[in-house]
């Protein structure tokens, strides 16, 4: 559109009466049977709305949105308010007892676990344990188990190594420290061992070398 | 609630409105309002795109409010306006009546069996003094209907650009060469004259 001139952009009046009366005179009634068809299409169809909002209705849990104040909970009434805080009640002293008593059982296994850790090792009957390295026969592994056993080994017994004896000495002493209930404990194990160190090393002349790398008297 | 009393000064925004979400009652009696205030506008429509054909205009009728009804629910999602009705409806009727000409265009009979199209004296009389519609008829499809949008249907250039889904300027484009071209008429030429 290069050459925009006002008077292209409007109808003068009488052309545009002329215009409508001819669009007019093209025109013809709507028959009343369409009129009706339309209009029974649009009760038919906004009938299964309805229908449809009925269902909605009779479906139990068809309503989108329950509020705390909405009717169906206003609907529970004082007894049922009642009911439902005596079950509170009820179920909170349920989880009470529960707890106390899980409490108590946990109280009686600790106690029972650190008597147990107090009392001196006993071997029981028959254990293998027992068999190896109770040499004494006393009935439990200790120290002069371990004496007797080092006395052996500086004899030339090939059954007892010094891994053997170092394994026993650290059970030994791990042992009396539980049952002692010191952190840090020098028993009498370490001290019967450093002595058997100091034995072993005079006899042959100089140092003990029968620990395993690593492992020293103490 | 019952609106139907005061449904008749309601506008098309508050009629679509209860068509979308009233009750069942409001919804029918709104429909049968936008129907009842528009079907003259589609009908005529109807009749442009149509050639005349009174039947088929009547079945574009049918289909373009049908369509409308479909829109709201159920089973439709509901119409959301953001024009006037008519302009929405502006495309539904021309989409129809193309696609009932071509339906009509495919099953009508062949050529040899097809009645003579009887001359009509009177109709002939009626548009022969200032020969507007020869005029009319005269111009392209495109120019003439913006040119009857605008000037017959009273819509603006923006209604007119948003129901034919073309620019503004394409709008004014073809109106001012439609104008141009009936002032180069000389059969109407009389009515640009000072």
């Amino acid at each position: 559109m290069t050459d925009h001139d006002p008077q292209f952009d409007t109808l003068p009046e009488p052309l545009v009466r002329k215009l409508r009366a001819v669009d007019e005179a093209s025109r013809q009634p709507i028959p009343p049977q369409i009129d009706r068809a339309i209009l029974d299409q649009a009760t038919a169809q906004f009938a299964s709305r309805a229908v449809a909002a009925v269902e909605m209705a009779d479906k139990p849990f068809a309503a989108p949105h329950v509020s705390a104040g909405s009717a169906r909970w206003m609907g529970v009434g004082p007894w049922g308010w009642g009911a439902a805080l005596a079950a509170a009640v009820v179920v909170g002293v349920l989880v009470f007892i529960v707890i106390d008593v899980f409490n108590q059982r946990t109280q009686e296994m600790l106690a029972d676990l650190t008597d147990a850790a107090k009392q001196p090792l006993a071997l029981q009957p028959g254990s293998p344990m027992e068999l190896a390295w109770d040499v004494d026969q006393s009935g439990r592994l200790d120290v002069l188990d371990v004496l007797i056993l080092a006395q052996r080994q500086a004899r030339g017994d090939r059954g007892v190594t010094p891994d053997i004896l170092a394994d026993l000495s650290d059970r030994i002493v791990s042992l009396d420290r539980v049952a002692s209930g010191l952190p840090i404990h020098i028993s009498e194990t370490a001290v019967v061992l450093a002595w058997l160190g100091e034995q072993h090393a005079g006899a042959q002349g100089g140092a003990f070398d029968g620990w395993p790398a690593g492992r020293r008297a103490l | 609630m019952r609106l139907v009393g005061s449904l008749a000064e309601a506008d098309d925004e508050r009629l679509v409105e209860l068509c979308n979400h009233g009750c069942a009652a409001d919804a029918e009696a709104a429909f049968a309002t936008l129907y009842h205030r528009h079907k003259d506008y589609v009908h005529r429509l109807a009749m442009r795109y149509t050639h005349g054909d009174h039947d088929l205009s009547l079945d574009v009728l049918q289909e373009t409010f049908g369509y409308l009804l479909r829109k709201f629910p159920p089973p439709g999602p509901g119409l959301t306006l953001t024009a006037k009705l008519t302009t929405f409806l502006f495309p539904v009727v021309k989409h129809n009546a193309m696609a009932a000409k071509r339906k009509a265009k495919r099953f009508a009979p062949p050529p040899e069996h097809m009645p003579e199209p009887q001359a009509d004296p009177e109709h002939q009389a009626d548009h022969q003094p200032d020969d507007i519609a020869a005029v009319f008829a005269g111009l392209s499809d495109d120019r003439r209907e913006v040119l009857t949008l605008r000037f017959v249907d009273g819509l603006s250039l923006a209604e007119i650009a948003e129901a034919m889904s073309i620019p503004v300027g394409t709008v004014k484009s073809r109106i001012h060469l439609a104008i141009k071209q009936l002032r180069d008429d000389p059969r109407v030429r009389e009515f640009f004259e000072p």
